[in-house]
């Protein structure tokens, strides 16, 4: 190093040109005097032009003054304050540029003994340079070292706020912060923030408006690209007190990006410069920080669409579990049974399926609880507290029927203390627990049948949008399965109803050949015997087995031709022959015939005074009296009264057949009129008939446009059979016959 | 004295017509009631002729109440009726006639069970 004086006489200016340190030289009003070519290597000027330059030439302007006062100090009193020691400093380039230099001084004397100064100025640009090398090397450790924390964050909220703490700690930021793109509504969340408490995220920067937002975080997320800028005073973005106090030296404005996809912004204020290779390290951070945040991502879609996988398995796994079991069964109570006993408990907590009746009304057919001995309860509720249509809003079941759509919603308790008609109710609704709750229809070919209510208790996730499709996958299985049985039971019951009728068919035929084979034995016999006997005494014998065997021979007629009306009614080919027809006419000729063959004094007729003429057909009104009278007759005991009455009012003709018999039960008023069934008290006390009659008398009433109706207070009390028709106006043409009748 | 139960009247005439003829004497009932009713006052047949579907009292319940009680249990039974034999079995009839029927085998029950006497 060089040190003050000694000079030795030799030549110095060879020496100071081959230094590889620039020299400078001065005189005490600070104009240079010498310059080695280092100098203006070092400083840009050219050869030989400092000389005779000011001092200032090399000096930063803000320098200049205290250089002036130093100098002008040292050349009056000669003081040296720096002197002797190394001074770091910055030195104007002839460009402008500045430099750190290091500089030694030491006076020397001059070739006339003047007082001189000598400067030895040293380049530190190698060390600024390692400097900052050694400060990327301290970031890229920073870096790695954050890497296995952003790592293991899938939480966007927490990657973020690890990387400001990161900026925070190893980068010298003073304030760092985060936001988090949200696509679809274009905004900046700010998710992080970490640093000068003095900034702390103020609300109109919470969410950023990416569209509209004029500074730079807002043009970072519209570009895609990275802002750094170095030296923030003048810049009217910052608060400039804030910067100056901080001593902010640079921001950088960085987006976190996968691909092009913008995932977020990162905003670092420095309080050192951010020169190219600095800035890079922060960006390498960054990309690390996105690249965590897209696997957060990836992760988090690959866990939902495994969450989807999960649930779809879980939905055919139940239908298929359902389907097997419905395909076990053709008993359409247990069929809904088994669907209620597959979905608990996997898919609801308690499943209740109501089936719809005839009347509209609903029967609960099965029902499941997850805690058997709560299957009291479900029964108790519906029993007790059946749902209601007339409820605001009506009962889910009847919303769904109604609205034929599947009801999802959520129940809260203040919901069902609302609902709850008394205390009672509402323990009953607690205890069996309702959270959520899926109505589903049950549907066939456009008909509901009834409805499955799937519920879930509070403590369980609540049905969503999934579950409502599994729910109508369900009870569309349920219900085509619930319908093919109750086909399977009615084409059951049909053949069970032919093979009775063809068992009763054949009983009520052998009877009346019992009686016509008897009578024709009887009288073979005689003609046998004695072929005179018929002008014998015992001619009223003969006479009598002769009428006795026609009459069997009617009666088999009359069964053989009921079996064809059936055929015909079956086949709606029952043709009617229209006419004018005195019904009291019919009606008293009916009552001549049936007293003349079986009733003697047990009937009586009242009828009105004058015709009752319709257009009718006066075989077929016949065929229906014949089957009134016989049936009333047959069954009343004894000497019991049948009662005929006719009335006739404002073109209504009203027939009335009241006996004294063994009655109806009240449930079989109306199937009594379906073909080949008859009441059970009629079957167990041995009656003969086939069960046809009432129901072809029914369709030819009908056909006439009339109708036809049975009413009894019950069974042993007797019963009354109407038939109702219109006379005068004709009713609407029915298609007349052309020799249909056999 | 032969019995014959059945509520069609055509039925019972061919019936009693073709025993008078062969010199029997027959009384009729028109269900099983009036038949257990004419047994109770006494009625001993030497052969009962039953319908097994007739209103009031069936033939089936007529047969069981004669198989209760041991003063008529022991009386001839004859059957008649549409249904197939193997049904009738409990009932422990002498004999069973299935609609239709011949009257030849009416006479021959009858002369078997009361032929002697008359």
């Amino acid at each position: 190093m060089l040190g003050s004086p000694p000079v030795q006489p030799f030549d110095f200016a060879a020496l100071l040109e081959a230094m590889p340190d620039a020299v400078v030289v001065a005189d005490m009003r600070s104009r240079i005097v010498y310059a080695n070519a280092s100098v203006e290597r070092l400083l840009g000027w050219a050869p030989g032009s400092l000389t005779g330059e000011h001092l200032h030439a090399i000096q930063p302007e803000r320098l200049h003054e205290a250089h002036d006062t130093g100098f002008g100090r040292y050349a009056a009193t000669g003081e040296r304050r720096l002197f002797g020691t190394p001074i770091r400093l910055p030195a104007r380039g002839a460009d402008g540029v500045e430099h750190d230099v290091e500089l030694n001084l030491a006076e020397i004397s001059g070739p006339n003994g003047e007082r001189l100064v000598m400067g030895v100025i040293r380049d530190l640009s190698e060390r600024v340079e390692l400097e900052r090398g050694l400060r990327v090397l301290r970031y890229l450790k920073a870096t790695s070292a954050a890497a296995a924390q952003l790592w293991t964050r899938l939480d966007p909220a927490l990657v973020l706020q690890t990387l400001t703490d990161v900026l925070v700690a190893d980068f010298d930021s003073a304030l760092a912060r985060a936001w988090v793109y949200e696509a679809d509504t274009n905004t900046l969340v700010l998710t992080a923030s970490a640093g000068l408490s003095t900034r702390t995220a103020e609300s109109s920067r919470a969410r950023i408006d990416v569209a509209t937002y004029g500074y730079k975080v807002g043009r970072v997320a519209r570009t895609r690209e990275a802002v750094i800028r170095n030296g923030l005073e003048g810049d009217p973005e910052f608060d400039q007190e804030w910067v100056t106090r901080e001593g902010l030296q640079a921001v950088a404005c960085l987006p976190l990006l996968s691909g092009q996809t913008l995932l977020g912004v990162i905003v670092h204020f420095s309080r050192l410069p951010l020169p190219p290779e600095v800035a890079e390290t922060i960006g390498h951070l960054a990309a690390l920080a996105s690249a965590a945040l897209n696997d957060g991502r990836l992760v988090e879609q690959e866990r939902a669409a495994r969450a989807d996988a999960d649930r779809s398995r879980a939905h055919f796994e139940l239908l298929a579990g359902v389907s097997e079991q419905l395909a076990a069964s053709l008993d359409p109570e247990v069929t809904v049974q088994t669907v209620a006993d597959a979905v608990v408990p996997t898919f609801a907590d308690w499943c209740v399926v109501d089936l719809r009746r005839e009347d509209e009304t609903l029967e609960t057919v099965a029902s499941a609880h997850r805690e058997p001995q709560l299957m009291a309860h479900i029964a108790e509720l519906r029993s007790s507290y059946p749902p209601n249509e007339r409820t605001d809003p009506p009962h889910a079941i009847y919303r769904a029927i109604g609205g034929e759509k599947t009801i999802r919603e959520a129940v809260t308790h203040e919901a069902l203390e609302q609902r709850a008609v008394d205390g009672r109710h509402l323990e009953l609704l607690t205890q069996l627990g309702i959270g959520s709750h899926i109505v589903a229809t049950l549907a066939v070919r456009g008909r509901i049948i009834g409805a499955v209510s799937l519920v879930r208790r509070p403590d369980r996730p609540p049905f969503d949008e999934g579950d409502t499709a599994t729910a109508e996958d369900i009870a569309r299985r349920a219900a085509m399965a619930t319908e093919n049985a109750r086909l399977y039971r009615s084409a059951e019951q049909a053949v069970e109803i032919r093979d009775r009728f063809l068992a009763v068919a054949s009983h009520e035929l052998r009877t009346p050949l019992s009686v016509v084979y008897g009578h024709w034995e009887l009288l073979a016999r005689w003609l046998r015997n004695d072929p005179d006997a018929a002008t014998r005494a015992n001619a009223d014998k003969i006479e009598t087995s002769v009428r006795r065997l026609g009459q069997g021979v009617d009666q088999l007629r009359r069964l053989v031709e009921e079996l064809l009306d059936v055929s015909r009614l079956a086949h709606g080919t029952m043709d009617m022959r229209r006419g004018p027809v005195d019904l009291a006419a019919v009606v008293r000729q009916a009552v001549d015939d049936a007293d003349a063959t079986a009733a003697t004094g047990r009937l009586s007729l009242e009828l009105p005074e004058g015709p009752v003429v319709g257009q009718w057909d006066a075989a077929r009104l016949g065929q229906v009296l014949d089957n009134l009278l016989l049936n009333a007759l047959k069954y009343t005991p004894g000497e019991g009264r049948v009662e005929v009455t006719l009335t006739h009012d404002e073109g209504r003709a009203l027939l009335r057949i009241s006996d004294q018999g063994i009655g109806i039960p009240a449930d079989e008023l109306e199937s009594i009129f379906e073909p080949f069934n008859r009441a059970n008290n009629a079957s167990t006390q041995h009656f003969p008939g086939l069960g046809l009659g009432l129901a072809v008398s029914r369709e030819i009433v009908s056909r006439l446009g009339g109708s036809m109706w049975a009413e009894s207070d019950g069974e042993g009390r007797g019963s009354t059979f109407f038939v109702e028709l219109h006379s005068g106006d004709p009713s609407p043409p029915v298609t007349t016959d052309v020799g249909v009748q056999p | 004295m032969i019995l014959v139960v059945d509520d069609e009247p055509s039925l019972v005439e061919a019936i009693s017509s073709v025993l008078e003829d062969e010199g029997y004497s027959v009384t009729t009932a028109r269900d099983g009631l009036a038949a257990l009713r004419a047994m109770h006052d006494g009625l001993r047949p030497c052969l009962a002729i039953l319908d097994l579907m007739m209103p009031t009292m069936s033939g089936w319940e007529l047969r069981a109440a004669m198989l209760a009680d041991p003063r008529l249990a022991d009386i001839p039974v004859a059957i008649v009726s549409a249904f197939a034999r193997g049904e009738m079995s409990m009932l422990k009839p002498s004999a069973i006639l299935q609609k239709p029927f011949e009257l030849s085998e009416i006479v021959e029950l009858a002369d078997r069970y009361c032929g002697a006497s008359s």
